[in-house]
């Protein structure tokens, strides 16, 4: 017997608003700059995201601005490379870089006393292109390896790329972000430079400081040192492609591995959406923790496959939503399948309980709360807003569209979108074993 | 091209402006009269509360139930979550994500610990919940059998990760018949041996209010939290069970020891050898002078492999310092044939490490470095939790963190030589490596004689 639990509203008081107090405006030279103030330790994070990503690259020479995030992350026209890091470690601070299909983010973190040097050095990687030929040689082979360590000897590791071919065959997002590494080895200085002074420029970037920062100094401190970069205009993006309207394709991967495994991928709406927000939340009603109505039909009371997990993943032009069923040496997975297409099917006919959606609200409502709890989140969020929507106060109020999906609109989703002829599979089995 | 403005001078890097002081915020401490330590960090600044449940009787004491009981008490940490008389699993984790909650119960080596985290208007509820869980676990047998195959499954699937097999395999050379050499979920044979008698039987050892720690950060005030202990576990009586050993002395043994993954592209490597306990005096020392082997991106470990030889994506090294022993280990992962190259870079890194003073620039840079990070570690409630805890765990100086930037601006290049020397010797090296044995075996006789070991 379910214990009967009782509903709550959802009283907003509780939550000390706004949870993140900014200002955003724009340099002359186009670059958009947020700040937000937070001293609760003396210490800054300065973001600067790039809106370029593995989709902005061309079909036949792919990876190049994971390559770019690479040099840059270590190399600039007045830091030799080696001399980066050594330079920011010894004021006190580290950084890091990622690239994605639509961005390459680059992050600083500092002692709040040393603002102004990491503005200078995170500036000079936009003012002008410093990469040298050895140090390009010497990240070829340390991609090569990152390679063999994410996708090639990892189990299950090359999903991504087979799944993105799969999902996005007439698109940018066809090929994984690492690129084909192959065809990166032969790539020279000079390609790689012109990748950069297409995008590595003020109007195309977004400058986030967060932490303990003054709001009087500061701007003129960023005007110092960015306000002086001169931005090269519009950007003439490569071509993205076409979506498909209907997918069916299922393929069978033999692995390194020992167990079975199958990862299915439905074609879902990008992120600037309400279907976003809907789907993202049903997708906490289907696989967060161990009540979640998967975890318990497919692992806990089922006993079909040993683990789940349903993700929703949203880029800036399409998104997916990724079931990964981990399966046991004996059982067939099929039978796990099944049960997910019933579920499913309940789903989009309405027969679910309310609670169900209240439950989520509650942990998307908790995850709200803890996410901004770190500078450098804060303003990967404050960024991350900025370049999908056009708008970082979502940072404080995207809790409310969740909070205000209704089932219908659940229901609707799934019908609409979580459809046998929306999906691939790619069933992972393990191959002959030496 | 682009154009800067002539009035500033790029090349040159700005000058810093004050530094600001750190502290560690203030915390209450409290010995209830059965002897359970409570720890209280008052801040409201988010709704949330954020607490941990700690028990001193780790992972180590799974040997004191049987011969072979590797896994015993990671097995009790997930079935507290799966019944108390009240509720049964299902509905426990029911009313936990309905509140919004966070549970999270692990054993490590060290200390049994339970996690959880709400908006602080659920956490009374949420507290009550997983005080009953903790006090009164059912500890059913049929989630214990479900418990037991599901783990079976994972060690199958873990088996195709060589980082795992390597971690087992370096633990097995370094720990050799000692508790710690054992892996933390079990291994196939002990998992057969466990019962539910024996799990119930470490469980009534391990509620002992003399060796327990409650924390509470956030948006709840000491009374609120003093109050709650005394509610739900004053009535617990002391026992006189120590969770105690002797330190273990390990003895060296360097070699070069290789376990299989058919097929493997890359290897994944360890390589060290013995280290220190976790009480230590040394340990502000040991952490900088690692900082500057292989601790962070600028270190010698990393530098060399990645950005001078471009073998790796990254390198580090470590030191693991647990209650009754530790180690030392450097990790990498690289391609087949770069094994015994990239073995023989280390080893010269070592060498010169432990030959030569560093330089005062990297002196320099590592006390700005570890100085200016030190405020990260206080900067989410999870991790001022960890470290209070073990403040107290490891029996450290009340002021220990108040101290640690000072102490740090204190230690000279002779010192960290001298550290160096004490802790590490490229003589007693193992080379522990998953991979594929018949790509590496040949290339890793360059680096001494090879035995191959099953984790």
């Amino acid at each position: 017997m379910i214990h009967k639990l009782d509903v709550r509203d959802y009283d907003m008081t509780d939550v000390r608003k706004p949870m993140v107090e900014f200002r955003k405006y724009v340099l002359d030279n186009g670059l958009k700059v947020i700040l937000a103030r937070n001293n609760k330790i003396p210490s800054v994070v300065i973001n600067t995201t790039y809106k370029v990503g593995s989709k902005d690259e061309m079909p036949e020479v792919t990876g190049l601005a994971h390559l770019l995030e690479h040099l840059l992350f270590e190399e600039t026209a007045n830091t030799s490379s080696g001399e980066f890091d050594t330079l920011l470690q010894s004021r006190g601070g580290e950084s890091n870089a990622y690239t994605s299909n639509d961005i390459t983010n680059y992050f600083m973190l500092l002692p709040s006393n040393q603002l102004e040097f990491g503005l200078w050095l995170d500036s000079d990687r936009m003012a002008g292109f410093g990469v040298t030929s050895e140090s390009l040689e010497v990240q070829k082979k340390v991609i090569h390896e990152e390679k063999l360590l994410y996708c090639d000897n990892a189990p299950y590791g090359s999903v991504d790329e087979i799944s993105s071919k799969l999902l996005f065959p007439d698109c940018a997002y066809k090929w994984p972000v690492i690129g084909d590494v192959e065809n990166l080895m032969q790539l020279s200085l000079g390609e790689v430079e012109k990748f950069y002074s297409k995008y590595y420029s003020p109007s195309n970037a977004i400058l986030t400081i967060t932490g303990d920062i003054d709001y009087s100094t500061v701007p003129e401190l960023v005007n110092k040192y960015y306000g002086t970069i001169n931005s090269n205009g519009a950007i003439h993006r490569t071509e993205f492609g076409t979506l498909r309207q209907t997918l069916t394709l299922s393929e069978t991967v033999p692995d390194n591995v020992n167990l079975p495994s199958d990862f299915i991928f439905y074609l879902v709406p990008e992120k600037n959406t309400r279907e976003y927000i809907v789907g993202n939340l049903l997708s906490f009603i289907l696989s967060y923790g161990e009540s979640s109505l998967l975890y318990k039909e497919l692992v806990y009371k089922g006993d079909l496959v040993s683990d789940i997990d349903l993700t929703y993943h949203a880029l800036e032009k399409a998104g997916t939503m990724s079931l990964a069923l981990s399966g046991y040496a004996d059982k067939p997975i099929e039978k796990a399948v099944e049960k997910f297409d019933n579920i499913i099917g309940n789903i989009s006919a309405g027969y679910f309980e309310n609670s169900l959606i209240d439950k989520a609200k509650n942990q998307v409502m908790t995850m709200y709360c803890n996410r901004n709890i770190t500078l450098i989140s804060t303003a990967d969020q404050l960024a991350n807003y900025e370049f999908y929507f056009n708008d970082p106060e979502k940072i404080n109020t995207s809790i409310y569209d969740y909070l205000s999906v209704s089932k219908n609109e659940l229901t609707m989703f799934a019908k609409k979108f979580l459809r046998p002829d929306n999906r691939i599979r790619l069933s992972y089995i393990p191959k002959n074993k030496k | 091209m682009k154009l800067d403005n002539l009035m500033l001078d790029r090349s040159i890097p700005p000058l810093a402006g004050k530094p600001k002081d750190v502290k560690f915020p203030d915390f209450k401490e409290v010995k209830t009269d059965n002897g359970i330590t409570i720890l209280v960090i008052e801040d409201n600044r988010l709704p949330l509360v954020s607490s941990s449940i700690v028990f001193k009787r780790g992972k180590y004491f799974d040997s004191y139930y049987g011969e072979d009981c590797a896994g015993l008490g990671s097995i009790m940490s997930e079935l507290i979550t799966l019944g108390t008389p009240r509720f049964n699993g299902e509905e426990l984790s029911e009313r936990i994500d309905y509140l919004g909650a966070d549970v999270n119960v692990s054993a490590n080596f060290d200390a049994f610990i339970v996690n959880f985290v709400s908006l602080s208007k659920n956490f009374s509820e949420l507290f009550d919940l997983v005080q009953e869980m903790i006090l009164q676990p059912v500890f059913d047998e049929k989630e214990f059998l479900r418990e037991k195959s599901k783990r079976l499954n994972e060690i199958i699937a873990y088996n195709d990760d060589c980082e795992y097999l390597s971690t087992l395999l370096f633990n097995k050379v370094i720990y050799d018949r000692t508790p710690y050499s054992l892996p933390l979920t079990g291994t196939n044979s002990s998992l057969r041996e466990l019962s539910v008698t024996k799990v119930k039987q470490l469980h009534s050892d391990l509620i002992n209010p003399g060796e327990m720690l409650i924390s509470f950060i956030g948006d709840i005030t000491a009374d609120e939290s003093i109050e709650k202990v005394e509610k739900y576990f004053s009535h617990l009586n002391r026992s006189d069970l120590k969770s105690e050993s002797e330190k273990i002395k390990l003895l060296p043994k360097a070699g070069v020891y290789l376990t299989n993954k058919g097929g493997a592209v890359q290897a994944s490597m360890k390589i060290g050898h013995r280290g220190i306990e976790k009480k230590s005096e040394d340990f502000l020392k040991i952490k900088f002078m690692n900082t500057i082997l292989g601790g962070s991106f600028t270190s010698r470990i990393n530098h060399n492999l990645r950005e001078v030889n471009g073998f790796t994506y990254g390198a580090r090294s470590f030191f693991i310092q647990r209650r009754y022993a530790g180690d030392f280990c450097i990790e990498t992962e690289v391609k087949n044939d770069l094994t015994a190259p990239a073995c023989e870079q280390v080893i010269k890194v070592l060498r010169e490490f432990t030959s030569e003073k560093i330089t005062e620039d990297e002196l320099e840079l590592t006390k700005n470095y570890i100085a200016g990070s030190f405020p990260l570690q206080l900067e989410t409630p999870q991790s001022i939790s960890t470290l209070l805890i073990n403040l107290r765990l490891f029996d450290m100086e009340k002021d220990f963190y108040d101290n640690y930037v000072t102490e740090t601006l204190k230690i000279t290049s002779e010192e960290v030589l001298e550290t160096a020397r004490k802790y590490i010797n490229p003589d007693e090296i193992s080379y522990c490596l998953a991979g594929d044995v018949e790509s590496i075996s040949g290339l890793m006789e360059q680096i001494g004689e090879v035995k191959i070991i099953q984790v």
